[in-house]
C-alpha cells in the first residue's frame, strides 16, 4: 500500500496533506464497512471479493497477447474473432467472457491504425487485458487523443506515416474495443507463443505497435 | 458546445502531457475494483456501470480533479447502494464507526 512510503508523524497539529492519488484511511475504512455490510446482508458471499481479485489477476495483457498471436497464426480463428470476438475467445481459450459487455476487435492494416480511449471514464477491455493503466484513466489522455491522436501517439514513441489513417474509438459501458495489431515483418514461421511475446498491452490499446527485435530497427 | 459539459466529459479539451507512470494496484484499489465488478455483474445487479458513471459525473470539479480514482469509486458505490436501497445511510454510519474503532485499536492490520 502507498502508506508504506509515508512516514507521517502520528499527531499533526495541522490538517494532514492528502496524496490525491493514494488511498487514504477514510476511504479504506469506507470500503471495509461497505464490504462487511454487504456480506452481512447476504448481497455478497464472504469469499466472493477474494475470488474476484484472483479472477482479475488472471486477466492481464498476456491473455490478450495470446488472442492476437492466435489470430495471426490461425485464419479461421481470426475470422471468428472479427465476427463474434467474445464467443470466439471463449471457445478457443476456454475462458468465460460473459458479462453485460460487448467487445469489438479493430484490425490494423497498412492503411489504418486504430487507437482506443474512453473519454467519459475508463471503459476498457478488462476481460482480456485486466484493469487499465493509470494514464488511460487520466484526463490528459482522454481529452487529447480524440483531437490530436498523432501528437499523443508520438508521445508514446509511435510515429505513423502520413498516409496511414488514424481511427480513434471511444469506448462505452456497453462496448469495448481491442486493437488487433499488424504482425511484424520477419516473423514468418514463428510459433504463436513467440509471437505473443511481441504483443504488449499498449499494442492492443493502439498506443504502440509490435516490433520484431531481430528486424534491425525497421518497423 | 450546446450544453454544459459534465465534469468527466473531457474528450477534445486541451490537456497537458500524459503522465505514464504506473504502479501495481494496491490492496485497497483491488478491493474497490472487485466490489464494483461484483455489484454490477447481472448475478447481483445492485446497479449498472452507467449508474456508477452517473455518480462519478456528480463530483465537483475540485473532487474530480483531486480525489484518487478508486476514492471516487468507493464513494460512488456508497451513494448507489443508498440510492438503490440496498443499504441505509444509518447502517453505513454505524458500521463505519465500528470499523474505525476496530482499526484505531488494532492498527492497520486487516
Amino acid at each position: 500500500m502507498g502508506e508504506q512510503h509515508h512516514h507521517h508523524d502520528h499527531h499533526h497539529v495541522h490538517a494532514p496533506i492528502e496524496d490525491p492519488q493514494g488511498p487514504i484511511a477514510e476511504d479504506e475504512l469506507l470500503e471495509i464497512a461497505l464490504r462487511e455490510l454487504l456480506i452481512e446482508r447476504g448481497v455478497l458471499s464472504a469469499g466472493a471479493v477474494h475470488q474476484q481479485i484472483d479472477a482479475m489477476e488472471s486477466r492481464n495483457p498476456a491473455l490478450g497477447a495470446r488472442v492476437v498471436a492466435r489470430a495471426w497464426t490461425d485464419p479461421m480463428f481470426k475470422r471468428a474473432l472479427l465476427g463474434a470476438p467474445l464467443e470466439a475467445i471463449e471457445q478457443a481459450f476456454e475462458l468465460p467472457m460473459g458479462g453485460p459487455v460487448e467487445l469489438k476487435v479493430l484490425e490494423n492494416t497498412p492503411e489504418v491504425h486504430n487507437v482506443v480511449v474512453c473519454t467519459l471514464c475508463s471503459c476498457y477491455p478488462r476481460m482480456l487485458l485486466g484493469p487499465p493503466p493509470a494514464w488511460y484513466k487520466a484526463t490528459a489522455y482522454r481529452s487529447r487523443v480524440v483531437r490530436e491522436p498523432r501528437a499523443v501517439l508520438r508521445e508514446f514513441g509511435l510515429e505513423l506515416p502520413d498516409h496511414v489513417e488514424v481511427r480513434v474509438s471511444d469506448s462505452t459501458a456497453d462496448m469495448r474495443y481491442l486493437v488487433l495489431p499488424q504482425r511484424p515483418a520477419g516473423t514468418e514461421g514463428w510459433s504463436a507463443e513467440a509471437l505473443a511475446g511481441l504483443v504488449t498491452r499498449d499494442c492492443m490499446i493502439g498506443t504502440a505497435v509490435p516490433r520484431n527485435p531481430g528486424a534491425g530497427g525497421g518497423s | 458546445m450546446t450544453s454544459e459539459r459534465k465534469v468527466n466529459d473531457v474528450g477534445g479539451l486541451d490537456g497537458g502531457s500524459i503522465d505514464r507512470n504506473e504502479h501495481p494496484q494496491t490492496l485497497f484499489e483491488q478491493r474497490v475494483d472487485a466490489l464494483v465488478m461484483l455489484l454490477i455483474h447481472p448475478e447481483i445487479g445492485a446497479f449498472k456501470v452507467d449508474a456508477l458513471r452517473r455518480m462519478l459525473e456528480q463530483n465537483s470539479p475540485e473532487d474530480y480533479a483531486t480525489l484518487g480514482y478508486y476514492q471516487k469509486w468507493v464513494r460512488a458505490v456508497r451513494d448507489l447502494l443508498i440510492e438503490q436501497e440496498v443499504l441505509t445511510p444509518e447502517e453505513i454510519r454505524v458500521k463505519l464507526a465500528e470499523v474505525r474503532a476496530r482499526y484505531a485499536e488494532g492498527g492497520r492490520e486487516r
